[in-house]
């Protein structure tokens, strides 16, 4: 036992004897703490959860589309040539073309999403199988009705277990297309987690679509589509996104004879987008947390001061055997410690269970990281460190004599 | 001639600026010498407070000067005092002056842990200090399991625990019933007989002839000494 732990005993007793005073004081830091551990905890879920989707959808990948005011355009088998070979960063050139109508299939029928690509795109976008196998380049050059489906829509009772071999039919505005079901792809491609997702109420199916990835050819034979209007650049290099994007839509441009007929769009920027909002959110939060803990802070001092004023005989008789101006000041602003991280410990807790209440309502995952940990008992120490040291430097300061004749 | 343990030289204490000035010590000359058991007495108001507080290194004096040890320790720095305090006076108060919440033996180690000294060096001279004054059986107590008379007892282990040049008593009985009263003079007596030098305050004449000399305080200055066999 040293000087320290004697000091630390005696402040922890002082706070357990004033112990509805002491949890009074500190319950702004534990506000404050609380929602700052929250808002870390959150951010860092949905932080994490957005990284995730742009490492796996390849965080080089540029989406090249044809501008609303562009008029009768589109792309040909000549352009995505131009653009493979435009640069040495270039990984694939896939066509991505979405249409919607319904399905049905051995009884089921539901909302379908048809989904016309080439054989690179699963690759290109690291998706895996579940069953089964991708459609292959001679299918996209024959525009073979073969097709893929999400595993998870099996999961969901969308689609019936035994699909995979299966024709299933799909309408898009009359145009109707027997599908022969060649893979099934493995489950990880909505945001937010597929975990929640088989739990979907009966009622609700119908209004889910399934997605149907068929060969981009196939597609435009079907009538579904009559052109091709958007495709995906994968780049090796996420850096060389923009600048690749303003050399392809210059080539496409020349190509067309058109100006302005062409946009390049990459899903960084839409990432850093939803980001950014995120960004401010978390900063509007941090600023009300902040505000609680310095209005919590606040408090700490003032019962600080009336604390030192209240043992002002106290000081006079460790003064009076030897206390020198720091030993009083320490024993003064460790009571404060432990009283702010003695918030910041409650408030953590609270701040677990709201982020997890949190997370399972929005649907994100609930990540707590030592550093979050380590930053929310950094802040509450800070405040204690603060708000407690001029309280403290006023007590180390009494005079001696003037303390010992206090009553 | 050696120097005394304690030399007080011309030593004068004026409180407040100007009109309101009002000076409590007008130019006391005292010197105690090693081991001597003194009391310095007086009526309330005649300064034996503000000598008490400067003697102890409590406060400084406006001028003059005090050699403790042979150090003139009258314009020392506020941590420099504490220094002295720590190590050369032990102070027993009317009022016990207790810490709240520590045992007996915390009460006597607290001086020691403002000393640095710590660990089981720490315990053993705690026991030794309660020992000589009657409690070491009781070290685990709190305040709220002991009577006043233990209570100053404890006070007077944990002045001594230092083993301090001075031992300075502010009316020691004062808060004790006659009988208690008697047992601290006689602990006074045994620690003056193993060399102790004890200076106290006090205004109770019958307390007061228990030392070896009576200093009586009179408006600020020393009107008469007294010694006895």
């Amino acid at each position: 036992m040293n000087l320290l732990f004697l000091q630390i005993k005696e402040a922890w007793l002082n706070i357990l004897r004033g112990r509805l005073r002491s949890f009074l004081t500190v319950l702004g830091v534990v506000i404050g703490i609380a929602s700052v551990f929250t808002i870390l905890t959150l951010s860092s879920g949905v932080t994490s959860t957005v990284n995730q989707e742009l490492g796996r959808l390849g965080s080089g990948v540029l989406q090249i589309s044809i501008s609303p005011s562009a008029g009768n355009i589109s792309f040909n088998e000549l352009d995505m040539l131009a653009l493979k070979n435009a640069s040495t960063y270039v990984k694939s050139v896939v066509p991505i073309q979405n249409s919607t109508g319904f399905y049905s299939v051995s009884g089921r029928t539901g909302m379908a999403m048809v989904f016309g690509t080439n054989e690179q795109y699963f690759q290109s976008f690291g998706m895996s199988l579940s069953a089964g196998q991708f459609f292959s380049d001679a299918n996209v050059r024959n525009g073979d009705p073969v097709g893929l489906v999400d595993a998870n829509s099996i999961e969901q009772g969308l689609l019936p277990p035994n699909i995979l071999g299966k024709r299933i039919q799909v309408n898009v505005n009359g145009n109707i297309l027997s599908v022969k079901i060649i893979g099934t792809i493995k489950s990880g491609f909505s945001v937010g987690g597929n975990g929640g997702m088989s739990a979907i109420p009966e009622s609700a199916k119908n209004n889910i679509p399934i997605t149907v990835y068929v060969p981009y050819t196939t597609l435009k034979s079907s009538g579904m589509v009559s052109n091709i209007t958007s495709l995906a650049v994968v780049l090796s290099a996420q850096d060389q996104v923009e600048t690749y994007g303003r050399l392809a839509v210059n080539i496409l441009n020349n190509m067309h004879h058109v100006k302005d007929g062409f946009q390049a769009s990459s899903l960084v920027s839409a990432l850093d987008a939803v980001n950014n909002i995120l960004n401010v959110i978390s900063l509007v939060l941090a600023v009300i947390a902040g505000i609680s803990l310095v209005v919590g802070g606040i408090g700490v001092m003032n019962i600080m001061l009336v604390s030192v004023t209240e043992r002002t005989r106290e000081i006079g008789i460790r003064k009076a055997l030897g206390a020198r101006r720091k030993d009083i000041l320490f024993q003064f602003l460790i009571e404060a410690l432990i009283l702010t991280l003695g918030g910041g410990v409650i408030g953590i807790l609270i701040g677990w269970g709201l982020s997890s209440a949190a997370s399972s309502v929005i649907a994100i995952p609930m990540l707590i990281t030592w550093q979050n940990l380590l930053l929310s008992v950094s802040f509450a120490l800070l405040i204690g460190v603060f708000f407690g040291i001029y309280p403290a430097y006023r007590a180390g300061l009494l005079n001696p004599v003037e303390a010992l004749r206090y009553e | 001639m050696t120097q005394a343990q304690l030399q007080l030289k011309d030593i004068r204490k004026v409180y407040g600026k100007g009109d309101a000035a009002f000076e409590a010590l007008k130019g006391i000359n005292l010197a105690v010498e090693k081991n001597e058991y003194i009391a310095i007495t007086g009526r309330s108001g005649s300064g034996k407070s503000t000598l008490m507080h400067i003697m102890g290194c409590l406060d400084t004096p406006t001028s003059g000067s005090y050699y403790l040890d042979g150090e003139d320790v009258s314009q020392m720095s506020d941590n420099a005092l504490a220094k002295i305090r720590n190590k050369k006076i032990g102070f027993v108060f009317q009022a016990f002056n207790l810490l709240p919440h520590l045992n007996l033996m915390e009460q006597v180690m607290v001086p020691m842990y403002y000393a640095g000294i710590t660990g089981a060096t720490a315990r053993k001279r705690a026991m030794d200090a309660l020992d000589k004054v009657g409690l070491s059986a009781k070290w685990h107590r709190l305040m709220t399991q002991i009577s006043g008379g233990e209570m100053q007892r404890v006070a007077i282990a944990r002045a001594i625990v230092m083993e301090p040049s001075l031992l300075l008593a502010d009316e020691p009985t004062g808060n004790l019933d006659t009988a208690t009263s008697y047992q601290i003079l006689d602990i006074f007596d045994d620690l003056h007989r193993s060399g102790s030098t004890i200076v106290m305050v006090t205004h109770e004449m019958d307390v007061a002839a228990r030392a070896q000399r009576i200093v009586y305080i009179k408006d600020g200055l020393v009107e008469r000494e007294e010694t006895h066999a």
